[in-house]
């Protein structure tokens, strides 16, 4: 096991943890407003690349287009892994699929469960959402400061990066005493779908572990060689859907995936779509 | 050589592949760029500049020669364009104020909307400093690579 700066908080017993630079530095909270907005205060201090944040519980947690991901506690797992890659946003916008596909591979080995992918990077179990994923990038100015990374754990890009960012999974680990909410009839939790108790910090480990490799995967040969796991757990694979392209909306038959994580769909004309930037849902649910 | 000639050019350039077409003819030098740097050589007794996208500034003052498409504006607008294929966002949240409205002042470096791909929300900056002038997207529309998405007046 590699030395990890863990500044402990939440009980998550990281025991386990051995990724090599991911989580090289690691904030352990109980409550926070947003892991991401956690790890950006800290990047904006100088946070090194695969500085990791990891809450319990979170006031604020948010979606898509600042919508609500409600993090109650006792309810779920919340991380966010900070990277400082030397490419540009477009090129790294693939790997949005990429963590959903960790995060899936590690319920996976945990569980035995056979876990869905709904593009471009929600995790499904059992017919419902059980993770989201968000990734934001920002240009912001690394602070010179004295939390860089500690000797011997220099990360293996450079510190300063013109586009760092961060990378968000909340998780719900254990259904609310009360049930999920009206609003969130979509929800299921790990343990509510497998009937298994989930270690959370055995969970963090593993899952680190396989983010930072995937990572290292990426960045040399982008998202080819992720293609067909991915494809093989998409729930969408031939299915009807709906898409939303700003206000154009339309039904089609969702395809495939090409090499840049694109889902390919098409239309009731019978015109053919890759997508990039759109929401895509399953015909008579929301999510 | 006459403007309908340039024109057509200009066209010419912007529907196919070719990055940059050079044509001589009586003395007078064309040059076509995609690449930005457009010019035109001398020797020729009225150079004309020509400007396929994106605009880059004229070298050299002249009468606006007004190609079809991107018609060479004022020096001092700028665009600040997307630079992914994504979804362009004007606030951070539909409740949230927009990042920037028409006739405020932005400073390069600004964050004046998100451009989302994959569910990756990427903060853009403003490339340059000045007062917005115009707005060129709608909200939650998509946007494309190097689409223009404000005017900026770097003179404002």
């Amino acid at each position: 096991m590699n030395a990890h700066d863990i500044e402990p908080g939440a009980e998550l017993d990281l025991t386990l943890l051995d990724a090599q630079w991911m989580g090289c530095q690691l904030r352990s909270l109980v409550r926070v407003t947003s892991t991401n907005d956690k790890a950006w205060e800290w990047a904006a201090q100088g946070a090194p690349h695969g500085a990791v944040v990891v809450a319990v519980e979170q006031s604020r947690g948010r979606g898509r287009q600042g919508r609500r991901w409600i993090s109650p506690a006792g309810v779920g797992l919340y991380l966010s892994m900070l990277l400082r890659p030397k490419a540009g946003p477009s090129i790294m916008a693939p790997f949005s699929l990429v963590v959903a596909l960790a995060v899936a591979e590690q319920i996976e080995a945990m569980s035995g469960a056979s876990v869905g992918l709904k593009w471009p990077n929600d995790v499904w179990l059992d017919g419902r959402k059980c993770a989201g994923i968000l990734l934001e990038s920002r240009s912001i100015e690394a602070a010179s400061s004295d939390v860089g990374p500690l000797e011997g754990l220099t990360p293996t890009t450079p510190e300063v990066s013109q586009n760092p960012i961060v990378a968000g999974i909340g998780l719900n680990v254990r259904q609310p005493e009360d049930g999920w909410p009206l609003a969130l009839s979509q929800a299921v939790s790990l343990e509510e779908a497998t009937g298994l108790l989930f270690d959370r910090g055995g969970f963090v480990a593993g899952l680190l572990k396989r983010v930072e490799e995937a990572y290292d995967l990426f960045v040399t040969a982008g998202f080819g060689p992720f293609q067909a796991a991915w494809q093989a757990r998409s729930i969408l694979r031939d299915a009807r859907v709906l898409v939303h392209e700003g206000d154009h909306r339309y039904m089609a038959l969702a395809l495939d995936l090409d090499m840049g994580g694109r889902l390919r769909v098409r239309d009731d004309n019978g015109q053919e779509k890759w997508l990039q930037a759109a929401e895509v849902h399953l015909t008579g649910t929301t999510t | 050589m006459e403007l309908d000639k340039i024109r057509e050019l200009v066209q010419l350039v912007e529907d196919s592949q070719i990055q940059e077409l050079e044509l001589s003819n009586r003395g007078e030098t064309i040059r076509i760029s995609k690449t930005g740097g457009a010019h035109v050589a001398a020797p020729g007794p009225q150079p004309v500049p020509v400007v396929a996208s994106p605009a880059p500034a004229a070298a050299t003052p002249a009468p606006a020669a007004a190609p079809a498409g991107n018609a060479p504006r004022g020096d001092n607008l700028k665009d600040i364009s997307s630079p992914m294929v994504g979804t362009f966002y004007r606030s951070a949240s539909p409740d949230s104020e927009a990042f920037v409205r028409v006739g405020d002042r932005v400073e390069k470096g600004d964050v004046v909307c998100i451009i989302e791909a994959m569910k990756v929300m990427n903060e853009i900056e403003a490339e340059v400093g000045g007062v917005v002038r115009e707005i060129t997207v709608e909200n939650a529309q998509p946007v494309e690579f190097g689409q223009p998405l404000f005017l900026v007046d770097v003179g404002g």
